[in-house]
């Protein structure tokens, strides 16, 4: 950071671009600049290449309409949208929001994938939720809605129940989307080459966990082209955002990624708590902790049961499915639900965790490491038919990983050593103590031992959190932001007694505590403002960009999907592989169809 | 020489004839009836309680499957059909007949129908020759295990029939790679079936039971090295014969759903789940004859049990083997599968059988003795063998596994 | 006498297997007929491809690997079936003479020629 406090970026980036760049600022610790439309390319190509900026990774390319907002945004005066690149630069450890205006008349933007392939996938979603066209984009269809889709749901003119596409719904015409075999496929002189076979694999396919629908091109069993096909599963949650308050949409998190749900929620607080500004108190930090991992391992397990099957080790899959089954009763001792939790709250948690959870949580670790974790080991990591399957399977170096905005174990599969929880620590990650392993050579082998020796570490966290853990309250004292406790809001029998936070009776005090916190246009009172929040969820990064207007709703929140990246990279990692091969390298990727079409 | 046929129905005749006489039945049935009517009723009537038992079979292994994988998993499997769920798959059995018979417009109607029987047919039909028990009739065929080559190929052009009928991608798939993998498979499986016929100069399979019949040592998979080798590479041929994990990529679910028969359903689906059940049992018992001694008993003092005991508990723990497999190892790809076959197996078959033929060239006293008596002699030579061999396939089994990369 | 050759029992379990499966089917037959009323449906006739409807026909020219693999496979199948007459009759010949075992010496180097030549020249990769 130079001496007038702006970042060496900030500064450099304007020396180079002068005019273009419109605006600059900071807020919540994030830096963002605003860059005029025609100089966007030139300027994150700069970024990117930069040797010291060294933006390598791109980790999130969406847009804002800012048609609703009702404050002037500096720099994007006359816009009507907002394209918001969120950066990263591994090399110098910094974040950096760039945005570009976009008008209403002309929803162009140039294209960034020939910068980052992470942005092609992510061009197609902008360009299917607001319309917004990217220049030169190689392959810019609609990603989510079907094709003969007509509007474009995340302007801020669509209503959140739709024009009635949903009763006008015709499967035929919607399954236009599907490449089919494209007849421009050169195939040389020799004109006895064997035809090839385009199968549908997906959406309803064993191997295939959730909707994921892939089309792939065979000649014999080797696979010419594989194109994925999204959005069998798109339920519009980053729309239902902008009609629900902050509290009410961490619902909507658990069926983002349904096998941690409790790291959606996790995530999503964390960045509200980072809009307002409230540090929550350090037992509610422990206790997201230790289950942010116990979620980690559920997730795992369920990762390694239906990889382990999709090869067809059907006994590793039981065997990993018991230890999830172990993860969610302790889930249920905390939050009495089990796969869709939603146990935090903004400002802490819903309970304190019960009596039984530390020795739970010390039972079922002292198992799974000392029991579990080897059982299935030994049945697959020395195994021959399993090493021959997954090794050389998939590979994807570093540099096209890092390009590919891969996260999480796939990231470190490929031997980069980047972990949120490291790089980035939130909710007292610093004070831990553990290891993030990285693979060699990036292929399934690798990212299979890398999510195993993930497991062992985050057996570590749990045991350091039980530990340490601080006594205390799990909530913020802010009764602004906590929930009235419940047992002041029923009714009791006579109506009779004075509002008495230490008296489990409820009272009309309470009662409007209770309605002030969750009622419409009440609410937790977030502040206008923005902010991007990482964090490392099973499958990577997993980050929430919220904007807020002061009201109490958000106003747009974007979510940060590991899968979406993450899959995007599977036709990259099938080329020149075998049709058997589909199965692994979609297996390794952990793809979650919840949280991909979202 | 009359036929053991013939004689065996002579004794029918004379039996039936008395019998006839004692409860005093009156008339001439069937001592009347010419020898020919006879023969063809009792082998029809054996080849129905063939047919039955056999057909009984996978209902046993099935239920058997559920359980083995059951206990394999921490889990109980079916519990709720009968005591122990035993009746089970009888339950299933009954579902299946109530579906309905469903052929696809888009298929090939003819063939789609004729798959089934094909395949149902040939694995049943194969039955007829193996010995389950000492018998002059059963299992003694001069041409048996030639037979049962032959007759169990038609298998794989039942299933390419039903892959190619059903005109479904994943039906097709399954289909070649059903086809390459079985043919490509009979190969080394000949060439093992091949040792034996040199270590006996025989296709009946009841002579090749009585050629065990001493005892454990006599069985030709303890002869010497290369036999012990030959029914290795028989077994896994076999279990890659009849599509079992680690070898069932032509109906590997999670990649091509349920291969050749994705289209079939209720009880055409059913022939295929039998058939595929009833050939797992056929190739163990073939296994089990051939180089497991059969219905021998192991050890002399024995020999008072039935044979047809032996025989069961010899090829249920072979299934128990290849459900064993199933359960604990993941599927191999199509590349390495065909390699396993056509770069390992295929070589070794071939030295393995020069190696038999070696070895009976030194059994002959006189070559033995001019090489040095009893030092190369081929039971010894068999006996020392035998440790290195067994280092030689664990360390096959161990190769480049080791050691595991850990990340850090 | 037709009835005590040997192989007559093959065809006739082969027969009686048929027949088996025939009744079976025809009294599953029987019951969808009379007992249950099948519903209709377009979609239950289409063939399946994961939920949506298939792209193009599977009836197509396929890699030519399959038959690659039938082809090698004819070759060494009946290589196969060559051996079994020599070694019915090895263990009695070998007795007299080890020419035997030189005889089909001379026969799998030949085989084994073949075997490097297609291993050489990659017809047992599968791609």
């Amino acid at each position: 950071m130079s001496a007038n406090g702006k970042p060496q970026t900030i500064e450099k980036l304007v020396d180079a671009f002068g005019g273009a760049v419109l605006h600059t600022g900071e807020a919540l610790g994030e830096w963002s600049a605003v860059v005029a439309l025609d100089s966007i390319h030139a300027a994150l190509q700069f970024l990117a290449s930069d040797s010291e900026l060294a933006y390598e990774h791109l980790s999130d390319l969406t847009a804002v309409d800012l048609s609703q907002l009702n404050r002037a945004e500096p720099g994007l005066d006359g816009a009507r949208y907002a394209v918001v690149y969120h950066l990263y630069s591994p090399q110098n450890e910094t974040r950096l929001r760039v945005k570009t205006p976009v008008t209403d008349e002309n929803p162009t933007a140039p294209t960034v994938s020939d910068i980052w392939a992470a942005a092609g996938w992510a061009e197609r979603e902008v360009y299917d939720m607001f319309g917004i066209a990217f220049e030169n984009h190689p392959d810019l269809r609609r990603i989510l809605m079907p094709d003969n889709f007509t509007s474009h749901p995340l302007r801020k003119d669509y209503p959140t129940k739709g024009l009635g596409e949903r009763a006008a719904f015709n499967f035929e015409t919607s399954a236009s989307n599907l490449v089919g075999k494209s007849d421009s496929t050169d195939r040389g002189e020799d004109a006895i080459e064997s035809e090839t076979m385009v199968l549908n694999i997906g959406p309803q396919h064993p191997a295939t966990h959730g909707t994921l629908h892939l089309e792939v091109e065979l000649d014999g069993e080797r696979i010419v082209r594989a194109t994925p096909h999204l959005g069998y599963l798109h339920t519009g949650f980053e729309k239902l955002a902008e009609a629900m308050h902050w509290n009410q949409w961490i619902v909507v998190t658990d069926r983002m990624n349904y096998l941690s749900p409790l790291s959606n929620n996790f995530g999503y607080v964390l960045a509200v708590e980072k809009l307002i500004g409230v540090e929550i108190p350090k037992r509610a930090q422990y206790i997201r902790v230790a289950l942010a991992e116990l979620a980690r391992i559920a997730d795992y397990m369920v990762w390694l049961g239906t990889h382990a099957l999709d090869i067809g080790a059907f006994t590793a899959f039981l065997y990993a499915f018991q230890q999830r089954e172990k993860a969610y009763e302790i889930f249920e001792a905390c939050a009495g639900a089990r796969l869709t939790i939603s146990y935090t709250r903004v400002g802490g948690l819903f309970y304190d965790a019960p009596e039984s959870f530390e020795p739970m949580m010390r039972a079922f670790v002292k198992e799974f490491t000392d029991e579990a974790l080897p059982e299935i080991e030994k049945l697959l990591s020395r195994n021959r038919i399993w090493i021959d399957r997954t090794q050389g399977v998939g590979v994807i170096s570093a540099e096209e990983a890092v390009s590919y905005g891969l996260t999480g174990p796939c990231l470190r599969g490929s031997g980069v050593r980047r972990d949120l929880r490291k790089t980035e620590p939130y909710s007292s990650y610093e004070e831990f103590e553990f290891d993030v392993p990285v693979g060699a050579s990036g292929d399934t082998y690798d990212r299979y031992l890398v999510r195993l020796e993930e497991l062992r570490q985050s057996c570590r966290i749990i045991t350091q959190a039980l530990d340490n853990m601080p006594d205390g309250p799990v909530n913020v004292e802010d009764h602004k932001l906590r929930f009235a406790d419940k047992s002041h809001v029923y009714k009791t029998p006579d109506h009779t007694h004075p509002y008495d936070p230490t008296q489990p009776y409820g009272s009309i005090e309470g009662l409007i505590h209770h309605f002030k916190v969750n009622m419409d246009g009440h609410g937790v009172p977030v502040p206008a403002g923005e902010a991007y929040c990482a964090t490392e969820s099973p499958n990577g990064e997993l980050g929430f960009y919220i904007v807020s207007d002061g009201s109490g709703t958000p106003y747009r929140v974007r979510v940060r999907p590991p899968s979406f990246y993450n899959y995007q990279s599977l036709p990259r990692l099938l080329e020149g592989h075998m049709m058997s091969d589909v199965v692994t390298a979609l297996g390794s990727l952990n793809v979650i169809a919840g949280e991909l079409d979202r | 020489m009359k036929h053991p046929i013939e004689t065996a129905a002579e004794q029918i005749r004379a039996t039936a004839a008395e019998a006839t006489e004692t409860l005093n039945l009156g008339g001439a049935w069937p001592a009347g009836l010419p020898l020919e009517t006879v023969i063809l009723l009792t082998l029809v009537v054996i080849a129905v309680i063939a047919v039955t038992v056999v057909a009984g079979i996978p209902i046993v292994l099935v239920l058997m499957e559920r359980k083995v994988s059951a206990y394999f998993q921490n889990r109980l499997g079916p519990t709720r059909v009968g005591p122990w769920g035993l009746l089970v798959t009888l339950a299933d059995g009954i579902k299946l007949l109530f579906k309905e018979d469903m052929v696809p417009p888009s298929s090939d109607r003819k063939l789609f129908r004729l798959a089934p029987y094909v395949v149902f047919a040939a694995s049943f039909a194969v039955v007829a020759v193996i010995p389950p028990f000492q018998s002059t009739v059963i299992g003694n065929m001069d041409l048996g295990l030639f037979l049962y080559l032959a007759i169990s190929s038609l298998i794989v052009l039942g299933i390419i029939m039903a892959g190619w009928a059903s005109n479904s991608k994943y039906s097709l798939f399954g289909a070649l790679r059903a086809a390459a993998q079985i043919v490509s498979y009979e190969i080394p499986l000949g060439l093992a079936v091949l040792m034996i016929v040199m270590a006996t100069g025989t296709l009946n399979m009841q002579h090749l039971v009585m050629d065990q019949a001493d005892g454990i040592h006599a069985w030709y998979m303890f002869r010497h090295p290369f036999l012990f080798i030959g029914a290795f590479i028989y077994f896994l041929s076999a279990v890659a014969e009849v599509n079992r994990t680690p070898f069932d990529l032509p109906e590997a679910e999670s990649e091509i759903v349920a291969g050749y028969h994705t289209e079939y359903s209720g009880i055409r689906f059913a022939y295929f789940f039998l058939a595929e059940y009833a050939n797992a049992f056929i190739v163990s018992a073939i296994c089990a004859t051939l180089f497991m001694g059969g219905w021998a008993a192991p050890f002399p003092f024995l020999s008072g049990v039935p044979g047809v005991v032996w025989f069961l508990g010899k090829t249920m723990f072979l299934v128990f083997i290849m459900m064993w497999l199933r359960w604990t190892l993941p599927r191999v790809r199509v590349d390495q599968l065909m390699s396993l076959c056509w770069k390992y197996f295929l070589p070794i078959s071939f030295v393995n059988i020069l190696g038999a033929g070696v070895l009976a060239l030194l059994e002959r006293e006189e070559i033995g003795a001019q090489l040095g008596g009893m030092f190369l002699s081929a039971e010894a030579v068999s006996w020392i063998a035998f440790p290195f061999v067994l280092a030689l396939l664990g360390w096959f089994a161990r190769w480049g596994t080791e050691p595991v990369r850990r990340p850090s | 006498m037709p009835a005590a050759d040997t192989y007559f029992p093959i065809l006739l379990l082969f027969v009686i297997a048929v027949v088996l499966a025939g009744v079976i089917l025809l009294i599953a037959r029987l019951i969808t007929r009379f007992a249950i009323k099948p519903r209709e449906g377009e979609a239950k006739y289409t063939v399946y491809e994961s939920g949506v409807n298939p792209l193009g026909d599977a009836r197509l020219r396929f890699s030519i690997k399959f038959y690659l693999v039938a082809m090698i496979f004819i070759i060494f199948d009946i290589e196969v079936v060559f051996f079994y007459p020599w070694a019915v009759v090895f263990r009695d010949m070998v007795k007299e003479s080890p020419l035997i075992l030189w005889e089909m010496l001379v026969f799998v180097a030949i085989l084994a020629l073949g075997y490097a030549y297609v291993w050489r020249k990659g017809g047992l990769d599968w791609d």
